[in-house]
């Protein structure tokens, strides 16, 4: 019933030399966490909320937790807003960007399961249409505690992750 | 939409793509989130247009409580605003002021509401839950308190070198310039037009709280900080007089099933004018809708100003000086 | 004129306690009436069908034949149609968000509203297919069915449902005076 593009023209970035290197770098055992935010073409409620979370009044600093620029250097994405045929393109090479190790997050109703707006045209539903998602957080807009909540999870699952992928390494 | 009156823009195309889907009472909770922080002010136009067209009168309780929540979301997106035009001087320190500010408003929605910006609470005939504000003493301390703390953020706005020296002088705009560009809001209190939506009475109780829009002379970017700094103020003494002077009655009229007509309603929000257009076809759902955004306008006056200053690193603070919500564009 | 007028407050605010709210060490505070979710009192549910025909979103399903009613949380906008057209009263906007999940949760509760069928034990016997839906984590739904069986035992029967037949003038056409 709704129109999806042909995702199979979707470009990809290839990595330089210089972001290769920080990734190494980067990408086991973080101990803060820098979160990279991607907004679709959304009503800026989520936005609103995660710019929240960044203000005196919740600090998601005091948790060792950093707002970046560059995908490169993120570890977990935050994906709010409504993914159309246009954003696709852009979230793919945002995803090809980020280090091994990843987490996604897709935050609110509209970015989980595309939300009010699920029936429209060339709207997609979801965000994991386009790329793998590892934590979905609901609500309209998600409250401040949610976004929390959801980056402490990230947090747990690359830990996880990497104390797993080092017992592995001892192994060898 | 067949056959629609609106040409497609941003807004317009999504939310027309909805009306085919569902009937008006649904599509109060879509018109919410065509704009989050802005979220009630866009319910409260679509309802405003529903009810002309129908011809319903709302009653008056309704209009003081609509009139009270919209200036408690006006107040919360002007701080937004406010933040980050001083993230982009590179004022940290008066940005974080205004953060904090913007937490107390939320909570205090939250309070009266259930939820921080989209608010739920307007439908077409009123409102759907009653506010007795006069009994909440902790609220109406509260808003004495973000007056409080809005004077000094005012005072640094007016009296700090730093902010004076980054934005006057930038994005002039003149009062006639600003007449043949049609812009609202900010962009016009800030080159002395005194043009308010609200001044006309058609939605809230603003006839009778003596309302009077915030002036300033200077066309250029300080002159709309200072603009919205002072409405912040002017809304909460509004607020504070609506839930004193707000009598009894019932809070939602009765709204037939069917729509036929159309109407434009015109509503104040924060950045300006938002246009909102239906056509009703005898049935619960629209054959038309339409919208108009004040970004929309606003960005005419990016075009106009953008060659007063060539400079590139005085275009983010000119940008945000406009409108927040064209450094997007 | 001068500089660095928030000079003052800073020094305040080095003697007053801090703005930040402790979340997560001091726990969330949430308002009553804060719109996080919805619950539902199966005993209560007949499958009339209509919060699904109303929910703006398509958040909610209700299957007949097989007697359950489902949510998708993540599709759920809380906006509180649902609530305020169930004829039954057996809806409630609970002030608990729904929290972070590896998947997408769709809850599914068993509509009981036939007479002497005991729901409580009714609904612990439904839960393990809950828990295959919301990909193998006891998450969210567990949550809600304790949330709300807490709420029935403190109060009985008496619910602060927003679905009071007296508070619902403006869709069924009768203004309250």
């Amino acid at each position: 019933m709704s129109f999806k593009p042909d995702l199979s023209k979707l470009k990809s970035v290839k990595p330089s030399a210089a972001s290769r290197g920080i990734r190494a770098v980067r990408s086991f055992r973080p101990e803060s966490l820098w979160v990279f935010h991607y907004d679709g073409s959304g009503c800026d409620g989520c936005n609103a909320e995660y710019l929240d979370c960044l203000s005196p009044a919740w600090d998601i600093e005091r948790l060792a937790v950093r707002n970046t620029g560059n995908p490169a250097y993120a570890d977990v994405l935050l994906v709010t807003g409504l993914i159309d045929g246009d954003n696709a393109d852009e979230l793919t090479q945002i995803y090809d960007q980020l280090p091994k190790g990843s987490k996604v997050i897709a935050a609110g109703a509209c970015a989980c399961t595309g939300g009010l707006f699920s029936e429209c045209r060339g709207i997609m539903a979801g965000a994991d249409s386009i790329i793998p998602v590892d934590i979905y957080t609901a609500g309209c807009a998600a409250r401040p505690e949610a976004f929390i909540d959801a980056i402490m999870m990230a947090k747990e699952q690359i830990e996880k992750e990497a104390e797993l992928q080092e017992d592995a390494d001892d192994e060898e | 939409m067949k056959n629609s009156m609106f040409e497609t823009t941003e807004s317009s195309a999504v939310f027309q793509n909805l009306a085919e889907h569902k009937d008006y009472r649904q599509l109060v909770y879509a018109a919410e989130r065509m704009y989050g922080t802005g979220g009630f002010g866009n319910s409260l136009a679509f309802c405003v247009a529903v009810e002309g067209a129908c011809n319903v009168i709302v009653p008056v309780r309704a209009q003081y409580i609509r009139t009270i929540l919209m200036e408690l979301s006006m107040m919360q997106e002007n701080l937004l605003r406010l933040a980050s035009i001083a993230e982009a001087i590179g004022y940290d320190r008066l940005s974080m002021m205004c953060w904090s500010e913007r937490e107390y408003v939320l909570e205090i929605l939250e309070k009266l509401t259930g939820n921080r910006m989209i608010l739920s609470m307007c439908c077409a005939g009123g409102v759907r839950r009653d506010l007795n504000i006069k009994e909440m003493p902790e609220v109406m301390d509260e808003i004495d308190n973000i007056i409080i703390k809005t004077q000094e953020i005012r005072k640094v706005f007016e009296t700090d070198k730093q902010v004076i020296s980054r934005l006057k002088g930038l994005g002039y705009l003149s009062e006639q310039e600003a007449g043949e560009a049609s812009v609202t809001g900010p962009g016009a209190k800030g080159s002395g037009i005194a043009d308010d939506r609200r001044m006309l009475g058609s939605y809230g109780a603003y006839k009778y709280l003596d309302y009077s829009p915030v002036v300033e002379t200077g066309g250029d970017c300080y002159a709309r900080c200072m603009v919205k700094v002072r409405e912040v103020i002017q809304s909460a003494k509004l607020v504070r007089k609506a839930a004193e002077k707000m009598p009894e009655g019932s809070i939602c009229a009765q709204m037939p099933d069917k729509i036929e007509g159309e109407w434009i309603a015109r509503v104040e929000q924060a950045d300006g004018m938002d246009t909102y257009y239906i056509k009703g076809k005898g049935s619960a759902f629209l054959e038309d809708a339409g919208i108009r955004k004040a970004g929309e306008s606003n960005e005419k006056i990016m075009y106009r100003v953008v060659n007063y200053s060539p400079e590139d690193e005085s275009l983010v603070r000119l940008t945000l000086g406009i409108d927040d919500c064209l450094k997007e564009r | 004129m001068g500089f660095f007028k928030t000079g003052a407050q800073l020094v305040k605010s080095l003697f007053t306690s801090p703005v930040t709210n402790s979340y997560p060490s001091g726990g969330a505070h949430i308002v009553d009436g804060a719109r996080g979710a919805i619950a539902i009192d199966e005993t209560m549910c007949t499958l009339c069908g209509l919060c699904g025909r109303r929910c703006p979103s398509g958040a909610l399903i209700i299957k007949r034949d097989e007697g359950c009613w489902l949510i998708d949380r993540m599709k759920c906008i809380t906006c509180g149609e649902c609530v305020y057209e169930c004829p039954e009263n057996c809806l409630e906007m609970v002030k608990e968000y729904v929290s972070p999940e590896s998947s997408v949760v769709i809850d599914v509760f068993n509509a009981q509203a036939k007479p002497g069928s005991d729901s409580v034990l009714d609904g612990i016997e439904s839960m393990p297919e809950e828990n295959e839906i919301s990909g193998g984590n006891p998450g969210t739904g567990l949550r809600m069915r304790e949330i709300q069986r807490r709420r029935r035992r403190r109060r009985g029967k008496e619910t602060i449902s927003r679905g009071k037949k007296n508070n619902r003038a403006f869709h069924r056409n009768r203004s309250r005076q």
